[in-house]
């Protein structure tokens, strides 16, 4: 009984020390940023200094009555909403090509290399990149559509209201196709040979399979998918919009992340952005767990 | 097998965790002060010295820590003040902190309450206003007052009137560099398009007529930092129109400033630039550098902008580029010519533990021969006068400015007043949203309005 016992101690020791490095990460650089930001919601500060005025819920009340908070959340849900259905396409499609469509394996890891690649450079390289292919003077997208004679489409890209987020969105997209690809290629490979060869003694045409086999035998990683791009979008579009608009012009590309930021640091109102950063993980929470639900399905097979 | 498997991953958990303590320990060994030991000497020995007016005959001892921003000034000038300094004051522990992002290091010092002593207040996240209003920096009015300089006049009466500015009753900032946002040009561009620089408003959209049949744009601004044009552009006329009365109205938001005649023809003259097509297509999603550079490529004639755009675009300048730098088209016929003067400044941390130190330091760098000495190292007028024969002032474009400013029919205004922040914001965004003709001037006036009400009413 006791050396059961003992056994039982020594195991749950050894599981916390494992457990301990990230969990106290965790505590360190997750909970404790969230508890002092609900802290600092409830205080003007101007962020710079030591001074601090309490003034309870008032940022809150100011919150509601903010029309670029309304702006900046309609931005961020259609940049999710687009991001969504852009990157699952786009995914699937090339992960269907690469294992469907009968390539040797030196034609499948140079198309998995270029597709990934994008992922692996950083978010500075990549709104360089895309700034520059934008810039409507020698930029590539406007001189490119010259040069074929389609000057009527100009645009100054990233300064136009109408054209910002519509330019923005696809920059998000091209970052981040690459791991959902290889996501859907590893479940896709996962499933069973005889499935599909069951169904083709059937009669059963690629379109088929895809919908009455592939998708379905995958839904869980295209749920995953949806959940990851959701909550990702929320903290990663704010650094492009800030890096390639600053949330311009007049506001046409402000998203939630980048108005927290605008409002810190170049409105000195520390108090306020904390309180609209409470808002948005609310909403984030609100908004996955609305998403887990509605995409739980059940598989019959 | 198992017993080997065992040990390796109990050796790497254990690495995990000491580099774990390691990266927790580093992150807070920077909180720690290594000269808060050297600074309770100085207070101790700071307390027994007696007023600020006596000349540099005191030793200075302890330590005391500049926080300098390198920038589009540089850091030739800093480094030769800073040698002096300490060869002067051979029993002072002098610490600097430089360098292009050192206002972003000493932000938390700053939050703190620890911050450094004398700092240079330029770059992003500098020291600004903000920290004045929380009451962070060191009155220096009796330092004005009272500090001998080389001529036995006071540091006062040396600085341009109006430089040092009040927030709640103290100075805290002491003017150094000095910047009036304007319009920049390449005088080669006009001459070879025989096109005369415009003397005012109407000269200037005809200017703009005379630009489009060339094929230039007649400006082009950083799209997306709009306050290049309010500033170079917008507050330039507003006291050429209302002196600095009026600027300072705009600032507060005195109810019916922004609809009063004298602001919304500004607007409206911006609004009929952007429909007669006078701003370069695509401005708007510009940043600065690339406003500049397509400036510089002469696809555009006048950019607005500040002193420190030649040192900023110095290795991108064409070598027959001529760059001057004018206020005559920000004013309407019959107005004054007029500049918006602001000074980039230093300023002493309210806790310093070193309060002689960091004004000695301040001192030694208000001498005329230091003062000098900026002037044909960064090729920036000052704030301190000083007697500028003999100094060798390389750039055309300082010359052209330094020329504008000795003008007496200029009116060089520098406002008491500080922006309402959401007010600021607005004006800035919606310029935009004129230049691309989706708003107009009524619109953006009267917006200005409701948002200034709002404002004044939840203080």
């Amino acid at each position: 009984m006791t050396f059961r016992l003992r056994k039982n101690i020594s195991r749950n020791i050894f599981i916390i020390i494992f457990l301990f490095p990230a969990l106290a990460g965790f505590c360190l650089f997750a909970v404790y940023p969230m508890l002092k930001g609900m802290y600092t919601s409830l205080y003007n500060w101007s962020g710079v200094t030591s001074a601090m005025k309490f003034i309870g819920l008032r940022n809150y009340t100011d919150l509601i009555g903010d029309p670029y908070v309304l702006k900046a959340f309609k931005n961020e849900f259609l940049v999710i909403f687009w991001k969504v259905i852009l990157i699952i396409l786009t995914a699937l499609f090339f992960a269907l090509a690469l294992t469907r469509l009968k390539l040797n394996s030196r034609e499948q890891s140079f198309y998995r290399v270029i597709f990934f690649f994008p992922n692996i450079l950083s978010v500075i390289i990549i709104t360089n990149i895309w700034s520059f292919v934008y810039h409507p003077t020698i930029g590539i997208l406007n001189t490119g559509l010259e040069a074929i004679g389609l000057q009527r489409f100009w645009h100054a890209w990233l300064g136009e209201p109408e054209t910002v987020l519509g330019a923005l969105i696809p920059v998000t997209c091209w970052a981040g196709v690459g791991l959902f690809m290889i996501i859907f290629i590893a479940a896709i490979k996962g499933i069973p040979e005889e499935l599909f060869e069951s169904t083709i003694i059937d009669g059963a045409n690629e379109w088929q399979q895809l919908i009455r086999i592939i998708i379905p035998m995958i839904w869980e990683q295209i749920k995953f998918s949806v959940i990851t791009i959701i909550i990702s979008t929320f903290g990663t579009t704010s650094v492009f919009v800030i890096a390639m608009t600053q949330g311009g012009p007049d506001n046409a590309s402000q998203v939630v992340g980048s108005y927290i930021y605008e409002l810190n640091f170049n409105q000195y109102r520390a108090g306020y952005a904390t309180a609209l950063g409470v808002v948005l993980f609310l909403v984030v929470l609100i908004i996955t767990g609305i998403t887990n639900k509605l995409m739980n399905k059940e598989i019959d097979v | 097998m198992k017993k080997i498997n065992a040990i390796k991953v109990l050796s790497v958990s254990v690495i995990m965790i000491m580099l774990f303590a390691l990266l927790s320990t580093g992150c807070g060994s920077q909180s720690k002060n290594p000269e808060s030991t050297g600074s309770s000497e100085t207070s101790r020995q700071s307390s027994e010295s007696t007023g600020t007016t006596a000349p540099e005959v005191k030793e200075l001892t302890g330590n005391v820590e500049l926080q300098i921003f390198v920038g589009g000034y540089g850091d030739a000038w800093w480094n030769e003040m800073i040698d002096a300094f300490k060869k002067q004051n051979p029993k002072l522990n002098v610490i600097v902190s430089m360098g292009p992002k050192v206002n972003t290091q000493m932000k938390t010092r700053w939050v703190s309450d620890d911050a450094p002593d004398f700092v240079y207040c330029d770059g992003a996240d500098s020291v600004t206003n903000q920290h004045a209003i929380d009451g962070k920096l060191m009155d220096l009015k009796d330092y004005f007052d009272s500090t001998q300089a080389g001529d036995g006049k006071s540091i006062r009466e040396h600085i341009l009137p109006g430089m040092i500015t009040q927030i709640n009753g103290g100075e805290f900032f002491a003017p150094y560099i000095f910047n009036a946002w304007s319009l920049f040009y390449d005088s080669k561009l006009m001459t070879d398009n025989s096109i005369a620089v415009p003397q005012n408003t109407d000269d200037f959209l005809a200017a703009g007529e005379a630009l489009k049949a060339k094929g230039i744009a007649l400006m082009d601004y950083a799209g997306m930092y709009p306050g290049y044009l309010y500033f170079g552009f917008v507050e330039p006329q507003i006291v050429a129109a209302g002196g600095k009365q009026l600027l300072e109205d705009t600032m507060t938001g005195k109810p019916g400033v922004y609809n009063s005649d004298a602001f919304k023809n500004i607007i409206k003259r911006i609004e009929a630039m952007a429909q007669k097509g006078y701003f370069l297509k695509g401005t708007t999603a510009l940043n600065h550098t690339q406003s500049q550079m397509e400036w510089l490529n002469r696809k555009a004639a006048f950019i607005p902008n500040g002193l420190w755009v030649e040192n900023e675009m110095k290795n991108d300048i064409p070598s027959d580029f001529v760059m001057q730098y004018t206020a005559a088209p920000l004013r309407a016929a019959g107005e004054k010519v007029s500049l918006v003067g602001s000074a980039v400044s230093m300023a002493i941390s309210a806790n310093t533990k070193n309060p002689e130190a960091a004004k000695a330091f301040l001192t030694h760098i208000y001498k005329d021969s230091s003062v000098k000495r900026f002037i044909e190292v960064c090729g920036a007028p000052t704030c301190y006068k000083v007697d500028t024969t003999g100094v060798n002032i390389s750039s055309q474009m300082v010359r052209s400015c330094m020329d504008v400013l000795a003008d007496p029919e200029v009116q060089v205004v520098t406002p008491q007043a500080i922006y309402l922040t959401e007010v600021q914001t607005m004006m800035f965004n919606q310029l935009n949203s004129i230049v691309l003709g989706k708003m107009t001037a009524d619109e953006y006036c009267a917006n200005l309005e409701k948002e200034a009400a709002r404002v004044l009413a939840s203080k």
